[in-house]
């Protein structure tokens, strides 16, 4: 059969002008000087009005990061970057003096969000979310704050949080991802610029889902943000969090910090719809996305689940990790990567059991396409006092076209005689025989296709909370329209 | 050892000194080797094993008598003897189409064969360990056999180990259409820490058949590191097994090249550790071509403070369409101080593929073993019940009926100890 050629021919001719989010918001931006050094971090930290020992921390970690190394141990290739040529703070010039309500924010602001499909404004369809939004370094809306206030719920910017509850940030900042964690975390503790603050009290089932929606518009600048998330005893909390960048030749850097803290029976329920600007059919273009992602079960019976589509970026590095500490606490990871074009995506999970009981699920669902790579690299470690640990992993990779790359890297260690790791992983193409059997039925070559991808995913799809899943569904759908013949 | 000393006291002592092109392959061998150093944790291959404490031992080759030599384990078998890495009995009777000589007596008896085939697989060619050991190495067997002859009767290979450290360097040369069996058996004698840094180069032509087997029971004190590089050609079958029992710290690396299509490599082993022993098997299955095949099965059972690694690494080269690899690594933990670190890793360029692996890692099975004692087996006969059949699955894969044999009983042994 003929499949095999013409799926490759026609991924490859989707070019970038499928990503319908490409488009740039002309606005006045200001930006800090280009380049990176300790008066940009002085000149970030005064922007935000940020306190002395932030400060100092910051200039801590951009201490170190001069004396670390760009991690290569990922199998993504690309050109070096120079961390001198591009803008480290860039704000719509109409942030300057912060806008208290949404009314008095910049109307083409708002106008992009609303391109974006992102509601702003409270009366919107969506009214079951609060929308944090951030716009290159700067939050511009955040709503239903009063009505999650009154829950006890805090969801602000981070660089408000910095000023209005500086105990509970400068506990937790830094407290899972360390500001020397790795070269990227590092980077991002130097220059982080915002990104959202959650604390959920004791005993609260936060009363809607919190979101936050990423946009990076102006050109030459990298986003740093940096999100923090508490869930206290007994607490639970959805965000979600989604992203899209405008379409251009140069590759722009994003590098971000997500820290999760749990303590007893709390649960968070982290998701996440990637769709960075992925680069052109050629390769030109696209984000870099650096993330690290660190979840801390530190009490007993707590719960963290990572969802994540990944869609977007030229490259992802990206390694959403849970530290099981408390006893009986539980990680999952669900993830579905689709890579296209000459995308490269390097991503997975750790799951450290520490405390007793404690058990994991990762499922990590790759597509591959066009001249992509994609990797799957996870580590699954018991420590000695893990009794009783349990994981189950399993990754599968489907292929498209004899061009693309798919590969697994898993690490299994298990230092507990009672915990027990099971892992299964299989590579395979799409099934000429599933696919004949949907034409036989009488659908078109691309319903087959979508049906077998979705199907393929939809153990992780059904992950994600009802708004992101339709979302999600469709972005499945898009990267591969046209992609057979 | 410093590489000025090698060339002008070590390497003039070496057998086969009337060879300009052997002499070359050292001296780039040890150049090769002076450049690479000795892999240290940081090198991906070796993140689990550690050879800082060896570091000293593996530069000190030195000869010295062995004691008594046992019996052949296969008793139909052609046997050579090798006395810390040198020969001491040849093989006698062989039969028409088989040659089975010692490496030196071979530089004088087939030099163009080893100028032809020596040193020449590249998975070797770049590794430090390999290229000390073709430094280094006076001795290890060659084993040429003709277009078209089956061996009958296994061939034995016995590595008797004693002494400081040592480097057998082995050949075996499978011409079209031949088959072969060959048991590798490494067997310590005394309490002193020896280092063995072994390799094996098979080169498979088309259609021909070999199986390597291999029984490591080094002297518990001892290091026993081993390379097997494998070349396939077209319809080329390949059959491994290694049975890992003895030394303190083993490292068995096997490198596949599947080069022609219909080849298939099937790499199985057991490992069976107790104490502090520590055991390393690294594989690298290479799928050149397309229609090639490949199976992987390790499973380990694991007591005291013992550490189990497993790397298998299945890669799939672009255009090589029509792949089916497996991969399966299972362990067994008895003891709260064991460890297993398994990375099974696929990489995969081509899409017509089906690859898989699998890993698992855990105690005995809480409800077979209940089962078996409410039908009155004691809990000790219970526990031994399952653990031989969870290594049974893997032995079962020795296509040999003689080497199962005798794996057996050395499983057996293990689990009554």
């Amino acid at each position: 059969m003929s499949y095999s050629a013409e799926t490759a021919e026609q991924v490859s001719s989707i070019a970038g002008d499928k990503y319908k989010y490409g488009f740039v918001t002309d606005i006045e931006t200001e930006l800090a000087p280009k380049g990176l050094n300790e008066d940009i971090i002085r000149f970030i930290s005064a922007k935000k009005n940020e306190p002395e020992w932030l400060l100092k921390w910051r200039l801590r970690a951009y201490e170190r990061w001069l004396g670390m190394e760009e991690p290569s141990w990922g199998k993504v290739d690309y050109p070096e970057i120079d961390f001198q040529d591009a803008y480290y703070y860039a704000a719509p010039k109409s942030m300057e003096n912060a806008p208290k309500s949404l009314d008095e924010v910049d109307p083409e602001l708002l106008r992009t969000y609303e391109k974006l499909g992102i509601p702003l404004h409270e009366q919107a369809m969506l009214a079951g979310v609060a929308v944090d939004a951030v716009f290159d370094s700067v939050s511009v809306a955040t709503t239903f704050r009063k009505e999650l206030a009154k829950a006890g719920v805090i969801f602000c910017p981070i660089s408000e949080a910095v000023r209005e509850y500086p105990e509970l940030v400068q506990k937790y900042l830094g407290s899972v991802v360390p500001y020397s964690d790795n070269f990227y975390a590092t980077l991002n503790s130097a220059v982080f610029t915002d990104g959202s603050f959650v604390y959920i009290p004791k005993g609260v089932r936060c009363p809607m889902e919190l979101s936050t929606y990423f946009r990076i518009n102006e050109a030459n600048t990298g986003q740093f943000e940096r999100t923090l998330i508490i869930a206290d005893e007994g607490s639970y909390v959805s965000y979600l969090e989604g992203c899209t960048a405008p379409q251009r030749d140069e590759n722009q850097l994003h590098a971000a910090v997500v820290e999760l803290v749990l303590m007893d029976d709390a649960e968070i329920k982290y998701s996440t719809v990637q769709n960075w600007y992925p680069g052109d059919a050629n390769g030109k273009g696209g984000i870099y996305n650096f993330v690290t992602k660190r979840a801390a079960c530190r009490g007993r019976n707590s719960k963290v689940s990572w969802t994540q589509v990944e869609t977007g970026s030229a490259i992802t590095w990206k390694y959403p990790s849970c530290i099981l500490q408390g006893d009986n606490s539980v990680g999952e990871f669900y993830s579905v990567a689709i890579t296209n074009n000459l995308q490269q995506a390097d991503t997975g999970t750790k799951m450290i059991h520490i405390g007793k009981n404690t058990s994991s699920t990762i499922i990590a669902k790759g597509i591959s396409a066009g001249r992509s790579q994609s990797t799957y690299r996870g580590l699954v470690r018991m420590q000695p006092g893990a009794s009783g640990g349990r994981n189950y992993t399993q990754c599968d990779s489907l292929l498209i076209g004899d061009q693309c790359g798919a590969h697994t890297v898993p690490y299994i260690e298990n230092r507990n005689r009672t915990a027990t790791i099971e892992h299964e992983a299989t590579t395979a193409k799409i099934s000429e025989d599933q696919l004949f059997y949907c034409r036989q039925r009488g659908l078109s070559d691309e319903e087959a296709l979508g049906m077998i991808v979705n199907g393929f995913c939809k153990q992780v799809l059904q992950e994600l909370p009802m708004e992101f899943a339709v979302e999600a569904q469709k972005l499945v759908a898009i990267s591969l329209e046209g992609s057979v013949g | 050892m410093t590489p000025e000393t090698y060339a002008t006291e070590y390497a003039p002592t070496l057998p086969g000194g009337h060879l300009p092109w052997l002499a070359d392959l050292r001296a780039d061998a040890a150049a090769r080797f002076a450049n690479l150093g000795l892999p240290d944790r940081k090198v991906e291959a070796w993140r689990y094993t550690d050879l800082k404490p060896i570091r000293d031992q593996l530069f000190v080759p030195r000869n010295g008598q062995t004691g008594a030599v046992p019996p052949a384990l296969l008793p139909t078998a052609h046997r050579l003897v090798f006395d810390n890495g040198c020969l001491m009995e040849s093989a006698s009777d062989l039969p028409a189409g088989v040659r089975l000589l010692g490496m030196a007596e071979a530089m004088d008896q087939a030099p163009e064969l080893l100028a032809d085939n020596l040193g020449r697989i590249a998975a070797v060619k770049g590794l430090p360990l390999p290229a000390l050991n073709q430094a280094m190495s006076r001795d290890g067997y060659l084993l040429v056999v003709a277009p078209g002859v089956a061996v009958t009767q296994p061939i034995e290979i016995l590595f008797l180990n004693h002494l400081s450290a040592n480097y057998p360097r082995n050949l075996i040369l499978a011409q079209s259409g031949s088959s072969v069996t060959v048991l590798e058996h490494y067997l310590g004698q005394g309490e002193e820490a020896y280092v063995l840094n072994a390799v094996t180069e098979i080169v498979a032509e088309s259609g021909a058949w070999v199986r390597r087997y291999k029984i490591q029971c080094e002297a518990r004190t001892a290091s026993h590191i081993a390379t097997v590089a494998a070349q396939l050609a077209e319809t080329a079958k390949f059959e491994n097994f290694d049975l890992n029992l003895g030394a303190r710290l083993a490292r068995s690396e096997i490198h596949v090249a599947l080069q022609g299509p219909g080849g298939r490599a099937d790499l199985n082993g057991i490992y069976l550790l107790r104490g502090k022993q520590h055991c390393d098997n690294a594989i690298h299955m290479d799928h050149v071509v397309g229609a090639t095949h490949s199976q992987q099965d390790y499973r380990g059972i694991l007591d005291d403070s013992a550490h189990g690694v497993f790397q298998g690494k299945i890669t799939v080269r672009p255009d090589a369409q029509g792949i089916e690899g497996h991969q399966l690594n299972k362990t067994l933990l008895l003891s709260d101080k064991a460890e297993i670190d398994s990375k099974p890793e696929l990489e995969i360029l081509a899409d017509d593929v089906k690859c898989s692996h699998g890993a698992t890692a855990g105690e005995l099975d809480e409800t077979g073993l209940f089962y078996l004692r409410t039908r009155g087996i004691p809990e000790w006969e219970a526990r031994r019940l399952l653990m031989t059949a969870f290594v049974a699955q893997t032995l079962d894969k020795i296509g040999d009926d003689a080497v199962r044999g005798t794996m057996d009983g050395l499983v057996a042994e293990w689990m009554g100890s």
